[in-house]
C-alpha cells in the first residue's frame, strides 16, 4: 500500500479540468446508448432525405424557370413587325429564379408567387402561389432541413439531455460528485459539452454537404455566394440549437424530478415550436392591417384617374399637349419634331411610376411592420427569431421576393422606355400604319436577375439575428442561475 | 482529523443535533450507532456541507466545511450507503472518472487496476460493466475511489448493509489498512459486530446528543449490545 | 359460479370509473389540461369566425364594386343611346359586346361558406375570395390573388382543426401515459391484480375516464363555442364529432398499448412523443415529399405562356388573312379588314382570345389531371397518419378542402362558357348591347339555380366516408394491440 501512495505522489502527471472529465466521460455513456445511437441515426437519415429532395426540388425548379424564361423571351423576340406599343402591351414575363440554399429552407416560396407581367400603364403583382395547388395536407409541412433543424434537433436535444442533472440526483452520483468537491458549474459545463460535441457530429457533415450541393447546383460565378449562404445557414442553426442545449441543462437542474423535467421542457417546445408562430401571426395580422386586393385596385385607380392613359378627353392631355406646344414653339402637333403620341405614353408612364413607387412600398412597408412584431418575442421564443433568420439566409423570404419583384419592375421601365423612344423617333404624326421593325425587339436586354449577396439578406435578419443571440445569452444565463443553485438531497 | 464544534441543526421546531461535540484523530475509527432519527445522518451531512449548522463547527482537518466547502470536500473521502455508479461504464471507466474529478490527474489503466484489486474487487470483473455488479462490488469501487483520492479523512454511511458476511469481513480489512495509513474514519452504522470489530472508539446517539462514547477494546460485543439498549431505554425509546 | 363472477367484472368497471374520477379530479395537471383545451377551443373557433368575417367583407366589397360599376354602364348605355354622349373609342362605348364582355361588365364570382366553415381556414386563405370572371381567358382571371402577407401562409392559421390534429393528442397522451406504469410504480398493480378482476376491463375503465372526460369536454366546448359562432346541427357537425371521438380514441388506445409494454412512466411519456412526433410531424411532411417528388405541382407558367404562344400565332394569322385578301383584292378593302381600323381591331381581338382559349383550356386539362393523380397519392398515403386523416376530413367537413374548391372551379368554367357565348358571340355578329342585352346578363347566382351540371355540383364531403372509416380501423388497430398487450399485463 505505502509503494502506491509514493508512487502516486512521484510522478508527475497531466491536470484536467473537471468539465473536460466530465464531458470525456458523457461522451463515452453517450456513444455507448443505443438510444442516443439509434436518434443519431434516425436524425442523419432524416438529414440526408430533406437534403436529397431538397435538391431535386431546387434543380426541377430551376430549369423549368430557365425553360420558361427563355421561351417567353423566344415569343418576345419573334413578334415581327408590330406597333411599338402594342408590342408594350404584350410585355414580357418575369420569372423568378428560385434561391439555390431554397433546397434547405423552402420558406415562403410555395406561398408567394413566381411570376410577374411586365406589362405597359400597369406594375403588376407576383402571381402564382404554388401552395395553392398543393392541398390542404402542404400545410402540415413538408421534410425540408429547415424543419429538421429547427423542430425536430431540439426534441432530441430535450431527450439527450432531460435527465442530465436530475437524472443524477435521482440516482445518487449527484451526491457523491458534489461530496467529493465538484463544483456542479463544471459538472453542468461538461454534459453541455458533450451534448454540443453530438451536435457537432450532425451538424458538421451536414454543413459539408449542404456547401457542396449548394456550390454544384448554382449557377456559374454564384457557387460562391451559395456557399457562403450554406454555411452562415448551418451557423445560425448551431446558435439556435446550442440555446436548447442550455435551456435542457436549466431544466434539469431546475426540476424535481426528472419525468417533471421531460414534462417542462416537452411543453416548452411545443409552446415555442407550434403555439408561439401561428399565435403571433394571428397578433401581428390583427395589430397591422393589410388591404385587400381590391382596395389596393381601387386606390391605384384612383391616383392613376390623374393621368391620362389612352384617354385623350383627360384634362392632364390637354395640359401636356400645351406644355410640349410651349416647349417646342409651335401651333400644332404635327409640327413637333418628335412623336407626340410617343411623348405621351413616355409622360404617362413615367408619372405612373411615381404612383406606383408610393403604393406598393406603402404596401411592402405594412408587410414588414407585420414581420418585425411577429418576430418580437425572438428572446423568448427562438423559432420566432430563426425562422426569420434562416429563410433570409435561404433567400427565400418576402424581403428577397420583392428584391425580385422591384428588379422587374426596373426591366418593365426598359421595354417601356425602350418602344417609347422608338414611336418618339420614328412614328410620324397621324400615320397609324407605322410598325416598329421585327429587329428593335431584340435591343430589350434580356431579363437577368443574380441573387443578393449574402451581406444584403444579413443586413435585412439583423433584428432576428440580435434575438437569436439573445436567446442563447438568456438560456445559458438561466442554465447558469440554475446550476448554481444545484443541491444534491 | 474530523472535528465537531458544538455543532447544532435544527429543521423547523425539531432539533436534529444539538450541541455535538466529536473529534477523530489521523488513524482513529469512530463508529456512529443510534437508532433512526438520532441525528446519525445529519452529521454526515453537515461535515459534507449538504446542509448549513444552525450553530457550531465542522471542521474537517481544520478546514470548516460551512465556509470553505469545496476544499473541506476535498480533504474529504465519501462512502455512501448505496454506492452508485454510472452503469454503462466499467469498474476501472467509472474509477477514473471519480478519480480524475477530484484531483484532475488521468491515471493510466495499471494504477486503476491496482487500486481496484487493493479494495477486493475481482480483477477479472474490473473491466466489465458496473451495471452488473452486486453490491459488494459497488462498494469496493467506492473504496478504491477513496483510496486514489488520498484523503485524510473518511465518512461511511451504513458501509455494511446488505452486504453477506464475507464482503463485510473483505470491507473491514481495508478500513483497518486505511486507519494505519493514518486516515481518520467516521462509520454511520447499525452494525454493532462491524462497530466492536473495526472501531478505535464507538459512540451513541439519542435524539441529536452523544450520550455515551467508549473505547471499543473495553467492550465486547454482547457488552456493546448491553450498553445500546440501556442507552435507548434510558430515553424513553424502545428498541 | 357464473352467476357470482359476471356482477364482479361489471362492478369492476364502475368501481374503477368512480375511483379514477375520484383520483383525476385531485390532481390540479388534470384540470390545466381540460382549461388549456377549453380555451384552445373557444380562441381557434373565435379565430376561424374573425376569418371568415373578413372573407365575407371582401365578398360584399366586390359584388358592392360590380353593382356601381353597371349602375355606371347602363347609365352610359341611356346616354349613348340618347345621342347624348358619343364613347371616344369602342373601348369605352358602352354597346362594345367584346369590351364589356372582356373589361367592363366582369361579374364576381364567390363560393359561399358550408355551415362549418367557422372549424376549419383550410384552403380558403390561399385561393382569392371572388373570382372575376369576364370574356378573357381563364389564366387572366383566375389566378388574380388577395393580398396576404406570405409569411402568415406558411405559418398556417389557428383554427378548430389546428387545435384538434395537433393539441387534443397531447392532451389524451398527457393524461394516459402513466395509465399503468403509475400503477405498477405506486406497487398498487400488483394489488389490483390479486383481486381476481380482470385488469383488462380495470384498465379500459380507467382509460374511459382520463381519455374520455378530454374527449367529452371537447365536444361540449366545441359544440358551445360552434353554436355560439352561428353554427347550427347538421350532418356536418355530427362528422366532425365522429371524426374527433374516433382520432381521440386512437391516441388514447395507442397510450394503452404502449403502457402495455411494462415499462416506465419515463419511458412511457419518451415512447408517445416520439409517436405523436412522427404520426403529426414527420409522416404528413414525408407524404407531401413524396406527393412533390412523384407528381410534382405543374408551374403555371406553362399556362401563360401557351395563353402568349397563341395570341402571337393568331396574330401572325389574321396579318396572314389580311395579307391574302390585300393580294386578291388590291383595289377594294373593306373597313373590318384594314389594319389599324376599330373594327378590325376587334375582329382581331376576338380570332386572339378564341385561339387562346382553346390552347389554355389543354394546358390547364392537363394541369387539372396532374393534380388529380397527386391528391389521389396523398389520399392513399393518409392512411399511414391519423393525422392526415383528421387534418383531412376536418377540412372537407368544413367546407374548405380541395375537393370543394375543384368543384367550384369547374362551375367557374362551366358559367365563363356561358359568358362568353353571350358576349362574344354578340361581337362576332357585330350586334351592339341593348338595355334588353344588359338585363339578361349571365349572373351566377342564376347559374346555380338553373342547376350546373352534375359533375359539378359536389359539396366535396364524398372523401369524408374513406377518411373516418381510415381513423376508425386506425382505431380499431391500435385497440386490438392494446387489448392484447394487456393481457397479462402484470405479468411483465
Amino acid at each position: 500500500m505505502n509503494a502506491i501512495v509514493e508512487t502516486l505522489a512521484a510522478a508527475p502527471r497531466p491536470q484536467h479540468s473537471a468539465a473536460r472529465t466530465v464531458a470525456a466521460k458523457e461522451w463515452l455513456e453517450l456513444r455507448r446508448d443505443p438510444r442516443g445511437r439509434l436518434l443519431a441515426a434516425f436524425m442523419a437519415l432524416l438529414m440526408l432525405v430533406a437534403l436529397v429532395g431538397g435538391a431535386v426540388r431546387y434543380e426541377r425548379g430551376h430549369l423549368e424557370r430557365d425553360a420558361a424564361q427563355d421561351a417567353d423571351r423566344s415569343l418576345w423576340n419573334s413578334q415581327g413587325e408590330k406597333d411599338a406599343h402594342s408590342a408594350a402591351h404584350f410585355g414580357q414575363w418575369a420569372f423568378k429564379p428560385p434561391s439555390v440554399l431554397a433546397l434547405a429552407d423552402p420558406g415562403v416560396d410555395a406561398y408567394s408567387g413566381g411570376a410577374v407581367w411586365m406589362e405597359a400603364h400597369k406594375r403588376n403583382e407576383m402571381q402564382f402561389r404554388p401552395a395553392r395547388d398543393s392541398g390542404v395536407t402542404a400545410r402540415m409541412g413538408g421534410l425540408t432541413l429547415a424543419f429538421v433543424l429547427q423542430a425536430v434537433l431540439p426534441l432530441v436535444i430535450i431527450v439527450l439531455g432531460f435527465n442530465a442533472l436530475s437524472g443524477e440526483r435521482e440516482r445518487g452520483t449527484l451526491r457523491q460528485l458534489l461530496g467529493q468537491g465538484v463544483r456542479p458549474q463544471a459538472l453542468a459545463l461538461g454534459k453541455g459539452l458533450a451534448l454540443l460535441r453530438g451536435l457537432a457530429w450532425l451538424l458538421l457533415p451536414l454543413a459539408v454537404l449542404l456547401t457542396l450541393s449548394g456550390a454544384l447546383l448554382a449557377e456559374p460565378g454564384q457557387g460562391a455566394g451559395a456557399a457562403q449562404r450554406a454555411l452562415a445557414w448551418v451557423g445560425a442553426h448551431a446558435l439556435y440549437l446550442a440555446g436548447f442545449v442550455a435551456l435542457t441543462l436549466a431544466v434539469s437542474a431546475l426540476a424535481r424530478s426528472s419525468r417533471a423535467a421531460l414534462v417542462t421542457l416537452l411543453a416548452l417546445w411545443l409552446l415555442a415550436t407550434f403555439v408561439a408562430p401561428r399565435v403571433m401571426t394571428e397578433v401581428a395580422r390583427s395589430t397591422v392591417a393589410l388591404p385587400s386586393a381590391q382596395e389596393f385596385r381601387e386606390r391605384i385607380s384612383a391616383e392613376r384617374a390623374k393621368t391620362f392613359g389612352h384617354d385623350e378627353t383627360h384634362p392632364a392631355f390637354a395640359a401636356y399637349k400645351a406644355e410640349l406646344l410651349a416647349q417646342y414653339k409651335v401651333q400644332r402637333v404635327e409640327d413637333l419634331p418628335l412623336n407626340f403620341r410617343g411623348l405621351a405614353l413616355r409622360r404617362d408612364d413615367e408619372t405612373g411610376y411615381a404612383i406606383y413607387d408610393r403604393l406598393f412600398d406603402q404596401l411592402d412597408a405594412a408587410i414588414t411592420r407585420q414581420d418585425r412584431l411577429r418576430q418580437a418575442p425572438g428572446a423568448l421564443l427562438p423559432l420566432l427569431a430563426m425562422q426569420p433568420l434562416s429563410m433570409a439566409l435561404a433567400g427565400t423570404d418576402t424581403r428577397h421576393h420583392r428584391h425580385f419583384a422591384q428588379a422587374a419592375e426596373a426591366h418593365r421601365r426598359v421595354i417601356q422606355k425602350l418602344t417609347s423612344e422608338d414611336l418618339i423617333r420614328n412614328q410620324r404624326y397621324g400615320d397609324t400604319g407605322y410598325v416598329s421593325p421585327a429587329t428593335l425587339w431584340a435591343k430589350v436586354p434580356a431579363f437577368d436577375y443574380p441573387p443578393p449577396s449574402t451581406a444584403w439578406a444579413l443586413q435585412g435578419a439583423r433584428g432576428a439575428l440580435a434575438f437569436l443571440l439573445g436567446w442563447v445569452l438568456l438560456s445559458t444565463g438561466l442554465a447558469a442561475l440554475a446550476v448554481r443553485r444545484l443541491r444534491a438531497v | 482529523m474530523l472535528e465537531a464544534r458544538s455543532l447544532s441543526k435544527r429543521y423547523g421546531d425539531t432539533l436534529a443535533l444539538d450541541r455535538l461535540d466529536l473529534t477523530v484523530a489521523p488513524g482513529e475509527v469512530f463508529c456512529l450507532l443510534g437508532p433512526n432519527g438520532a441525528g446519525k445522518t445529519t452529521t454526515v451531512n453537515l461535515f459534507l456541507n449538504f446542509v448549513s449548522p444552525t450553530s457550531g463547527q465542522a471542521l474537517v482537518c481544520g478546514i470548516d466545511a460551512e465556509k470553505e466547502p469545496q476544499r473541506a470536500r476535498r480533504a474529504l473521502a465519501y462512502i455512501p450507503e448505496m454506492v452508485t455508479l454510472y452503469p454503462a461504464l466499467s469498474g476501472l471507466e467509472n474509477l477514473g472518472y471519480f478519480s480524475t474529478l477530484a484531483d484532475g490527474v488521468q491515471r493510466p489503466q495499471g494504477e486503476l487496476l491496482r487500486l481496484l484489486t487493493q479494495a477486493g474487487l475481482d480483477a477479472a470483473r474490473a473491466a466489465q460493466k458496473v451495471g452488473g455488479y452486486s453490491k459488494g462490488m459497488r462498494q469496493k469501487v467506492g473504496i478504491a475511489i477513496a483510496m486514489a483520492r488520498g484523503a485524510r479523512a473518511l465518512l461511511l454511511d451504513e458501509p455494511t448493509s446488505g452486504l453477506d458476511p464475507r464482503a463485510a469481513n473483505e470491507f473491514a480489512a481495508s478500513i483497518d489498512a486505511l486507519r494505519r495509513q493514518g486516515v481518520a474514519v467516521l462509520m454511520v452504522t447499525h452494525d454493532l459486530f462491524l462497530a466492536r470489530q473495526c472501531a478505535t472508539r464507538v459512540g451513541i446517539m439519542q435524539r441529536g446528543r452523544l450520550v455515551t462514547v467508549l473505547d471499543a477494546a473495553t467492550v465486547d460485543p454482547a457488552g456493546l449490545e448491553r450498553v445500546y439498549l440501556e442507552s435507548s431505554m434510558e430515553e424513553g425509546l424502545t428498541a | 359460479m357464473s352467476e357470482i363472477q359476471t356482477p364482479r367484472i361489471t362492478g369492476a368497471l364502475r368501481a374503477t370509473l368512480r375511483c379514477e374520477w375520484r383520483i383525476l379530479r385531485a390532481d390540479p395537471a388534470f384540470w390545466l389540461v381540460l382549461a388549456l383545451l377549453v380555451a384552445s377551443v373557444f380562441y381557434a373557433v373565435n379565430a376561424g369566425s374573425r376569418h371568415w368575417q373578413r372573407q365575407a367583407q371582401l365578398v360584399q366589397a366586390a359584388q358592392a364594386e360590380e353593382a356601381r360599376r353597371l349602375a355606371v354602364l347602363r347609365n352610359n348605355l341611356t346616354e349613348v343611346q340618347a345621342g347624348r354622349v358619343v364613347p371616344a373609342s369602342p373601348f369605352r362605348d358602352p354597346r362594345s359586346a367584346l369590351w364589356v364582355g372582356m373589361t367592363h361588365g366582369a361579374t364576381t364570382v364567390a363560393l359561399a361558406p358550408a355551415p362549418l366553415a367557422v372549424a376549419a381556414v383550410g384552403l380558403s386563405d390561399l385561393h382569392p375570395s371572388t373570382v372575376r370572371v369576364s370574356a378573357r381567358t381563364k389564366d387572366e382571371f383566375l389566378f388574380a390573388d388577395e393580398i396576404r402577407n406570405p409569411l402568415h401562409l406558411l405559418a398556417g392559421a389557428v383554427d378548430l382543426a389546428f387545435v384538434l390534429v395537433f393539441l387534443l393528442p397531447l392532451a389524451v397522451l398527457a393524461l394516459s401515459y402513466n395509465l399503468v406504469s403509475a400503477e405498477r410504480e405506486q406497487g398498487t398493480l400488483a394489488l389490483a391484480a390479486c383481486t381476481g378482476a380482470d385488469l383488462r376491463r380495470v384498465f379500459l375503465g380507467k382509460l374511459l375516464v382520463r381519455a374520455g372526460l378530454p374527449l367529452l369536454v371537447t365536444l361540449l366546448a366545441m359544440g358551445l363555442a360552434l353554436a355560439l359562432a352561428g353554427v347550427g346541427p347538421s350532418w356536418m357537425l355530427a362528422g366532425l364529432f365522429a371524426a374527433t371521438a374516433l382520432y381521440a380514441a386512437f391516441w388514447a388506445l395507442l397510450a394503452a398499448w404502449v403502457n402495455s409494454r411494462g415499462r416506465d412512466s419515463a419511458h412511457n411519456a419518451l415512447a408517445l412523443a416520439a409517436s405523436w412526433i412522427v404520426l403529426v410531424l414527420i409522416v404528413p411532411a414525408a407524404v407531401n415529399l413524396a406527393a412533390d417528388t412523384l407528381y410534382p405541382v405543374p408551374s403555371r407558367a406553362e399556362m401563360v405562356l401557351a395563353v402568349r404562344g397563341a395570341t402571337v400565332d393568331a396574330d401572325r394569322a389574321r396579318d396572314a388573312t389580311l395579307a391574302r385578301y390585300r393580294e386578291e383584292h388590291p383595289d377594294a378593302q373593306p373597313a373590318q379588314l384594314t389594319r389599324g381600323n376599330p373594327r378590325e381591331r376587334v375582329a382581331r381581338r376576338i380570332a386572339v382570345v378564341d385561339a387562346s382559349a382553346v390552347r389554355v383550356q389543354a394546358v390547364v386539362d392537363a394541369h387539372d389531371a396532374q393534380l388529380a393523380r397527386r391528391q389521389a397519392l396523398v389520399d392513399r398515403l393518409a392512411f399511414a397518419s391519423p393525422a392526415l386523416l383528421m387534418q383531412l376530413a376536418a377540412t372537407d367537413l368544413a367546407g374548405s378542402g380541395g375537393a370543394r374548391y375543384a368543384a367550384f372551379y369547374a362551375q367557374v368554367d362551366e358559367f365563363h362558357t356561358q359568358w362568353r357565348a353571350f358576349f362574344l358571340g354578340r361581337a362576332r355578329d357585330e350586334r351592339a348591347l341593348t338595355e334588353a342585352d344588359y338585363a339578361a346578363i349571365p349572373s351566377f347566382s342564376r347559374f346555380l339555380a338553373a342547376g350546373p351540371a352534375a359533375a359539378t355540383r359536389s359539396d366535396g364531403l364524398a372523401g369524408v366516408a374513406p377518411r373516418l372509416l381510415g381513423l376508425a380501423a386506425l382505431a380499431l388497430l391500435a385497440g386490438l394491440l392494446a387489448a392484447h398487450g394487456l393481457r397479462r399485463v402484470e405479468r411483465r
